[in-house]
């Protein structure tokens, strides 16, 4: 499963962003490009393996490719591999990618071990990377709140790459069922009994354009106003979803 | 994910005034949906680890309509961070039904 990331051509990451090999821009013009889909796989079928993948990956934290070293240090967090935890930390004092390194903090963050959460924060006074700071901090709360679920573990091992890509305009959206930050669960086809539903993808906290969410809020009372003067009281409803 | 902008001291204000930040994912400021695996987003297409931003690997920025019917209005699948309809546009689009979208820094294939 190694093999299959290191064989593939991923694009050049310069500045901890990934450059279009085909524009020279920051991002991906190709929607048909399958970068996700190789790591997303090798991801589900590493903690498919378990034990043996928890085992094995800790050698595979120093190989000479950077994209092994981020995949392993992943499957490791998924896993809340313990045994790895100093391999894990090593990469983070260590590794000459900041990609790595951050992958390293989150990964540590994802055991939930107390003592784990102390080295962190001692790091924080070490690192100079903004990025991998920020995911340091995120990672020595997430020790605090008990480290990731197994659920998650789980749902990688679950993904079915038949799925992928399977919502089309013109074409019915697939139900789903998530859970929010809250815990509340939301299903789509409840939701779409009360109104039209807008999702909207964002992908990390920091994302600025992504904070303008809460707009919505606003912006979805309006409409809501609008159409009840227009004797529909019917509202877009918002929805974000995030990984 | 939690949804909070980082502060000042983390976008270029400098690394002395960074400090630990306990209650960072406490900071919630609007409920999202966590997909923490990409399951749905692997689904709807938007490229769960698609690239790297800000050390990162995350997935296409997208937006989706989908009407009361079930089926799918817009499938808005992001190029770059920052490729996405404002939401200003988005909520035209579902008031006018008129759903045409590109960001005016959308990448293009030669």
């Amino acid at each position: 499963m190694l093999e299959r990331i290191r064989r593939h051509p991923f694009a050049e990451i310069r500045g901890g962003r990934t450059i279009d090999p085909q524009t020279g821009q920051e991002g991906i013009a190709d929607l048909g490009d399958d970068a996700w889909r190789v790591r997303q796989l090798a991801i589900r079928d590493l903690v498919r393996l378990g034990d043996a993948a928890a085992a094995e990956l800790p050698a595979h934290l120093r190989d000479e490719d950077s994209h092994v070293r981020h995949v392993a240090a992943a499957v490791l967090g998924i896993l809340k591999a313990e045994a790895a935890v100093q391999a894990l930390e090593a990469r983070l004092e260590e590794d000459p990618d900041p990609v790595v390194r951050s992958q390293a903090a989150l990964s540590l963050g994802q055991m939930g071990l107390a003592h784990v959460g102390e080295r962190l924060t001692a790091r924080l006074g070490l690192e100079l990377d903004p990025d991998v700071l920020h995911r340091i901090e995120l990672a020595i709360s997430q020790t605090r709140d008990g480290g990731l679920s197994t659920e998650v573990a789980d749902a990688y091992a679950g993904l079915d790459e038949r799925m992928f890509r399977t919502v089309e305009v013109g074409r019915p959206a697939v139900h789903f069922e998530l859970s929010d930050t809250d815990g509340h669960p939301w299903r789509l086809t409840d939701l779409l009994v009360i109104c039209p539903v807008v999702l909207i993808w964002v992908f990390a906290d920091w994302c600025p354009v992504c904070h303008r969410i809460p707009r919505l809020d606003r912006s979805a009372e309006e409409v809501r106003i609008e159409r009840h003067r227009g004797g529909d009281d019917r509202m877009p409803r918002p929805v974000a979803a995030g990984s | 994910m939690t949804g909070q902008e980082q502060p000042p001291s983390y976008r270029g204000g400098g690394l002395a005034s960074v400090q630990p930040q306990a209650d960072y994912r406490d900071r919630i400021w609007w409920p999202h949906l966590a997909d923490p695996a990409g399951v749905v987003g692997g689904i709807y297409g938007v490229d769960p680890l698609e690239y790297v931003v800000h050390a990162e690997w995350v997935n296409r920025p997208s937006t989706f309509v989908i009407d009361q019917g079930g089926i799918v209005r817009l499938a808005y699948r992001g190029t770059s961070w920052g490729d996405r309809p404002s939401i200003e546009a988005t909520l035209d689009m579902v008031v006018t039904g008129l759903y045409e979208y590109e960001h005016p820094k959308r990448l293009h294939l030669a």
